[in-house]
């Protein structure tokens, strides 16, 4: 027994020093700033971008290495488009795995990091930003910021309630909206659900719980205690809103009024709605189950007349859309069909239904197109 | 009276310090201990960082997944523990077994090192993981108690329990602190996870006496398969334990609950956990002793009084306070600390030593199987009666089936 201890110390002692070393190693690479090696057995391709990349200084322009030789080159929009920006969170394997990025329409494959915001999800619309993150630790806490989408600098903070989903500013930067999953509807139930809360942009405060709104089918109230909201998408006006409330199983679209604080369905499986720059489509991800799996077919609406267009895009799409102009839409692909990389890539479709989508943005996930209210306040911005 | 009390405790004079005298726990007891405080902090290291929107990745509704989830991992694990249960029983090869689950846990971490951090590679890591773990669990329980005289088996399980516990609780912070000093680097999760893991099968194998005496002398292999597991008591037992873990509500929906009535809570959702193990830590030696010295039985019962009473300040307060909630966790921790290692005590005092391994995993088994039941049961009357229904129709069902418990207890004595 006594021999038996004695070896078990030596086996202590002997992993202590192997992990030991390996530590110290990894702490000394990690310290030198040349060499940030990404983490072991990935294949994607790295950027070679300095550490520190002060936001609001001169860009530098940080080009990530492709692998791909076919630039992904934008679909010609119709829209004149001087010096819009895209926002995203970028999602390449390497040291800004995770931080919120911009591009300019003009050279969509410089990407510009901002190091101080590291975001699930981020929205930037009308000079406001919206960062939905989680704080990885003993306990995983998630949280939302508003920044200034010129300074980066974070005017509010508050805690969320469960996973970070969904996002969106209102075109004036005054309301945002986002969606959570809520934390213990986890997969060990069978239960989940969502919250959707209205934002406002200025105090950071809660306008409202879309819970509490009325909901109206057909002119008579309903209310169900399994009501889930999720996929906010702002009216031009700020005063109104598209959203997918979800109960026993079906998956409407609702219109919402914020000041009356009421909804009214519209159209039937309709899941994360994206209401177009000229609010005449909804843009949309319709739920197909197809031997016992749920697909979703990307979708436009067109509000006026109600007919439904298929986008081109064959693959099964989870994504709230994002349009880049009135005439086409992006959304984030998983880089690996089969979910084994962390990394997604953005594309792009035309809503006529017939052309294929492009590659738009590799890395990235998440993405905002900026637009103003007022275009001469939107090109002083981006300059 | 009890003829194979009295059989134990003389073989097992050699293995336990003091035989026969409540309290004591043999050094074996310990070793396992270690053994799964090591395992669990590795164990627990990766799992804290698993994120949660793995599930979203699928394409699957958390719904979905946690019925084929549960359905597929928890069948096939339980067949697989009740093999491993019957397999060890035959020629005393429990720690054989157990080594192998524990063997097949740390070569997961290894392999994490090879699939890196894609999330596929990851949830099939923690998967096998699983699996190593739905091995081990019967054999390590049937050591404890066959490497401790009848007198102290609530003791050694409560001792094993709270060491358990502790590593579940160091696991995070390992992972966390290491993270901290180390951003981005999962790999030294990884290696470090790998090392705890290996710690943990060089103190099973090292410190755990290889045969347990109890089969050593006796030729039973040749003895039907359920031979000794026909005890009226025992079937009581294992029926019954199903039966209160059908009756009560999942821990999921008991922390959901309580972020629903606090507002304290707000996004420290998993600190729950933390303040469960914690109690589970805490309560569980102090529990142990006291059912060693008065009755098991009556502490295992009184377990779930805990449950009820924290089912009733779930039903009657619509509103919780900080002090409510940490008593409502407290509750719980005394709930786990009263009836888990209890149960396997409880169990193992009718449990012949050559049935021990096979019988402990029917137990766990059917424990497992009533939580699955509970888990749909629940969300399925939560939906449909709302929540304060559902914890009203499930608090009476546990006071019939602890009625029904009692009874069937006193009409069965032990023998």
């Amino acid at each position: 027994m006594v021999k038996q201890t004695r070896i078990f110390l030596a086996i202590c002692a002997g992993s202590a020093l192997l992990v030991g070393a390996y530590l110290f190693q990894v702490k000394r690479q990690s310290q030198a700033p040349a060499a940030v090696a990404p983490p072991a057995g990935n294949e994607l391709p790295t950027t070679q971008v300095p550490d520190t990349m002060p936001a609001d200084s001169e860009p530098v322009a940080a080009e990530p290495v492709t692998p791909t030789p076919s630039a992904p080159q934008p679909a010609e929009p119709r829209m004149a488009a001087a010096s819009q920006r895209i926002f995203f969170r970028y999602t390449g394997v390497d040291s800004h795995y995770g931080k919120v990025a911009w591009n300019d329409r003009a050279h969509p494959k410089q990407a510009h990091f901002v190091d101080t915001l590291n975001c699930e999800v981020v929205y930037v619309a009308g000079g406001h930003g919206i960062c939905l993150s989680a704080d990885r630790g003993v306990f995983t806490t998630y949280n939302a910021s508003l920044f200034d989408a010129k300074t980066f600098k974070v005017s509010n903070s508050f805690p969320l309630k469960g996973i970070p989903s969904r996002a969106r500013i209102s075109i004036d930067g005054t309301l945002a909206a986002f969606t959570v999953f809520v934390t213990g509807h986890g997969y060990s139930t069978l239960d989940f659900s969502t919250q959707s809360l209205l934002i406002d942009t200025g105090t950071g405060a809660t306008l409202a719980d879309l819970e509490d709104f009325e909901v109206r089918r057909d002119g008579t109230v309903i209310k169900e205690t399994d009501f889930n909201f999720w996929g906010v998408t702002f009216t031009p006006d700020a005063r109104g809103f598209f959203a997918t409330l979800s109960t026993a199983g079906q998956h409407f679209l609702v219109r919402g009024d914020i000041a009356a604080r009421r909804m009214e369905i519209i159209h039937e499986n309709v899941e994360c709605p994206s209401l177009s720059p000229d609010a005449r489509h909804v843009a949309y991800k319709k739920r197909l189950k197809i031997d016992n799996r749920i697909l979703w077919q990307l979708q436009v609406l067109e509000l006026q007349s109600g007919r439904e267009i298929a986008l081109s895009e064959r693959r099964s799409i989870d994504d709230q859309l994002e349009w880049l102009d009135d005439r086409h839409v992006l959304y984030s692909v998983p880089a690996a069909a089969d979910d084994s990389s962390p990394s997604t890539n953005v594309w792009i479709a035309p809503i006529d239904g017939k052309s294929a989508p492009r590659l738009f943005i590799e890395n990235a996930y998440s993405p905002a197109a900026v637009r103003c209210k007022d275009p001469a306040a939107c090109a002083a911005a981006g300059s | 009276m009890y003829p194979l009390e009295w059989i134990e405790r003389l073989k097992l004079g050699r293995a336990a310090g003091r035989p026969g005298q409540a309290g004591a726990v043999s050094p074996v007891v310990l070793s396992l201990g270690l053994t799964s405080l090591l395992t669990d902090i590795s164990s627990e290291m990766i799992n804290s960082l698993l994120p949660a929107y793995v599930v979203l990745h699928l394409h699957l509704s958390p719904m979905q997944f946690g019925v084929i989830d549960g359905l597929y991992n928890g069948f096939a694990i339980a067949l697989l523990s009740l093999a491993a249960g019957f397999y060890a029983d035959r020629g005393a090869r429990q720690k054989a077994v157990a080594l192998s689950g524990y063997a097949l846990s740390a070569a997961c971490k290894l392999l994490l090192l090879a699939v890196g951090t894609t999330y596929a590679g990851l949830l099939f890591v923690v998967g096998l993981d699983r699996l190593g773990k739905g091995i081990r669990a019967a054999p390590r329980d049937a050591l404890i108690s066959l490497n401790t005289p009848a007198a102290s088996f609530a003791t050694a399980f409560s001792v094993h329990r709270a060491m358990d516990a502790c590593g579940s609780l160091l696991g995070p912070i390992a992972a966390f602190l290491l993270l901290a000093a180390l951003p981005g680097r999962f790999d030294a999760i990884w290696v470090t996870s790998f090392g705890f893991a290996v710690l943990g099968v060089a103190a099973l194998w090292l410190l755990v006496p290889k045969s347990p005496p109890a089969s050593d002398s006796a030729p039973t292999t040749a003895a039907p398969r359920w031979s000794g597991l026909g005890s009226r008591r025992f079937m009581v037992l294992a029926a019954c334990g199903a039966l209160l873990a059908a009756t009560s509500i999942s821990d999921g929906f008991v922390y959901l609950m309580l972020q629903q009535k606090s507002a304290t809570a707000v996004g420290y959702f998993p600190l729950f956990y933390v303040m469960t193990a914690t109690g589970y830590m805490l309560f569980s030696i102090p529990a142990g002793r006291l059912a060693d010295r008065t009755s098991r039985s009556s502490v295992f019962v009184g377990g779930y009084l805990m449950l009820i009473a924290l089912y009733t300040l779930l039903y009657w307060q619509d509103h919780l306070g900080t002090g409510a909630l940490i008593a409502c966790l407290a509750l719980l921790g005394l709930y786990y600390a009263a009836t888990e290692g209890i149960l396997m005590a409880l169990a193992s005092q009718v449990i012949p030593a050559e049935r021990r391994t096979a019988g402990i995993a029917i137990v766990a088994t059917g424990v497992g199987v009533g939580k699955l039941v509970s888990s749909i049961a629940f969300g399925a009357c939560w939906q449909g009666i709302g929540m304060s229904n559902a914890i009203l129709v499930f608090g009476i069902a546990m006071g019939i089936a602890m009625l029904v418990t009692v009874t069937l207890l006193r009409s069965a004595p032990h023998g």
